[in-house]
């Protein structure tokens, strides 16, 4: 019988390039790679392919309309641009926010990190090629959206927050079919446990590839769960509280190293899945205390007239600390909004995170760090 | 966290830097306008000093008054996650359509680097760069990512008030 010899590929340093538009990358990035075999020696990162002069249009357009515009900033979760812009302009006109209001901004809030972070964890099935999981996952954010459509009448871009409250109070039977879709995840984790978490082909592809270390972390200056999943806890609900988080009782989970290094993809997908039963512990506290009263500052015209001032706000989006810097001459539309978005932190740390992975794991790792490109590139 | 300890520091820093300190706004943030040359010593003071540690660059944004281009440098800090201040420097470009230059802090906070090249995108401020001076960071090049947001064939910075087509 023939002995069988082992061939061994010698290769060369090769240099690839994928995008802006691949099947691989989950937004449109243009990544050039350095190839050793099969291994990443070097990356560069071109970003800006979805630019769309948000900040310019918002400064276009009247205050109401530049609200509307925040939505866009991440179609994602569209509550946090919303929100935030909102936040800003409160702070910097004074402007009281009644308490029931605060509590149905929350209560969005939390179900769009709930929508944001199951949207991650079909991007992660994606990428391992586990499409069954993905209908799986898109079937329970269905749910997450009816609620905003039954809230707000819209799916995406709600368009559902105002400066000194929110647009329309909640629907008959809305609080009850909150905790049912919060109880409907609850008896699913079972479920994304045995698909992901505990599944053998998943712990492959995912432990101990690609850490994220704390002084990446810092250096980048990555926030969010993507920084908890590496050991940072840095919570904006919890050190610069908005809409009342303060009154809430809850843990930030952070990442410890069960699939071999502290903040490897593993860890940020189990702390994605963590953060799904914060979100519902949320809920349910707030559910149980809906404050009665007014969901508008009764003093507020639909067009309001803005003082000249500016401030800053920031709250957690479900990437990250998205922050607000908005300033205003006392005209009809803001003279500046910018936003401070974490998916530009997260793009920051590519080139150090990718290096030394094998290019098979290249969609897993882009698929864990969470990219929010239109946020990024606004 | 104590506004005249962060006086003291900007001042062993670059004596005579600060130009005015205010409250940002309405709100309780405190924020220090310096001399735009010496916001790179300050900044490495504030972010090494071990009494005051602002490690973290949160934001920069750009804003245009009245023909001059102010900068906000939002600051947090790791070990003491509820102090917060804004240091602020302006310039004042000569034309429409002329770029101004400030000194870079890149070489103190790496996250500054996409913020700086929007900046420059966006305001024509070209930011004077340095070298990495984070010193547990040595061999990392964090240089290789970048944003381009306008198309080539466009002239001129957007994001200023007489920006015309």
């Amino acid at each position: 019988m023939k002995e069988f010899r082992r061939e061994t590929l010698k290769t060369d340093l090769t240099t690839w390039t994928i995008g802006p538009y691949h099947g691989s990358l989950p937004a449109p990035i243009k990544l050039r790679l350095s190839l050793d075999g099969e291994i990443i020696t070097d990356c560069d990162v071109e970003t800006g392919f979805l630019h769309r002069g948000l900040e310019k249009v918002c400064e276009l357009h009247s205050w109401r309309a530049a609200l509307a515009y925040s939505d866009h900033l991440d179609p994602e979760c569209a509550v946090f641009g919303e929100l935030v812009l909102c936040l800003a302009v409160e702070e910097m006109a004074e402007i009281e926010v009644p308490a029931r209001a605060q509590c149905i901004r929350i209560i969005l809030s939390e179900l769009a990190r709930m929508s944001g972070h199951l949207s991650f964890m079909v991007r992660m099935a994606k990428a391992v090629g586990s499409e069954t999981i993905i209908h799986y996952l898109l079937r329970d954010r269905e749910r997450i959206l009816d609620l905003f459509e039954l809230l707000t009448g819209a799916r995406f871009s709600l368009n559902f927050l105002r400066f000194g409250g929110v647009s329309a109070d909640v629907t008959d039977g809305f609080i009850e079919r909150v905790l049912e879709v919060c109880e409907l995840v609850r008896i699913r984790m079972k479920e994304y446990n045995d698909l992901f978490t505990f599944n053998f082909g998943f712990l492959k592809r995912t432990s101990a590839v690609a850490p994220i270390s704390k002084n990446l972390v810092s250096a980048c200056g990555i926030t969010g769960p993507n920084a908890r999943a590496s050991g940072v806890s840095f919570d904006t609900r919890k050190i610069f509280p908005y809409s009342g988080y303060n009154r809430l009782d809850f843990e930030t989970p952070l990442g410890q190293g069960e699939g071999g290094i502290l903040g490897d993809v593993h860890d940020r997908f189990l702390i994605r899945l963590r953060e799904l039963t914060q979100s519902m512990e949320i809920l349910k506290q707030l559910l149980d205390v809906v404050p009665s009263g007014e969901f508008m500052n009764n003093k507020m015209s639909q067009d309001p007239k803005i003082p000249p001032g500016e401030a800053y706000a920031r709250v957690e989006s479900s990437r990250g600390l998205l922050g607000c810097h908005v300033v205003s001459d006392g005209g009809a539309s803001p003279s500046r909004v910018q936003f401070r978005t974490p998916t530009v932190a997260n793009l920051l740390s590519i080139p150090q995170v990718v290096c030394g992975i094998r290019i098979e794991d290249l969609p897993v790792v882009l698929a864990s760090l969470d990219l929010g490109i239109a946020e990024a590139d606004r | 966290m104590d506004k005249n300890l962060i006086v003291s520091k900007i001042n062993s820093a670059v004596e005579g830097s600060i130009l005015e300190v205010r409250r940002f706004g309405r709100s309780e943030r405190d924020s220090f306008w310096l001399d735009t040359q010496s916001i790179h010593q300050v900044a490495s003071v504030l972010c090494f000093d071990p009494e005051v540690s602002f490690d973290r660059l949160e934001n920069l944004s750009v804003v245009e008054f009245a023909d001059c281009l102010v900068l906000s440098y939002f600051l947090l800090s790791t070990r003491r996650p509820e102090s917060e201040i804004v240091l602020r420097v302006s310039v004042v470009p000569p034309s429409i359509d002329a770029e101004v230059e400030v000194p870079s802090i890149r070489a103190v906070w790496p996250m500054a680097i996409p913020m700086e090249q929007e900046a420059h995108e966006m305001f024509g401020i070209r930011f004077k760069s340095l070298p990495l001076e984070r010193r547990d960071q040595s061999g990392i090049n964090f240089e290789r990512a970048f944003s381009r947001r306008l198309p080539k064939e466009i002239r001129g910075y957007p994001l200023r008030k007489k920006y015309v087509k």
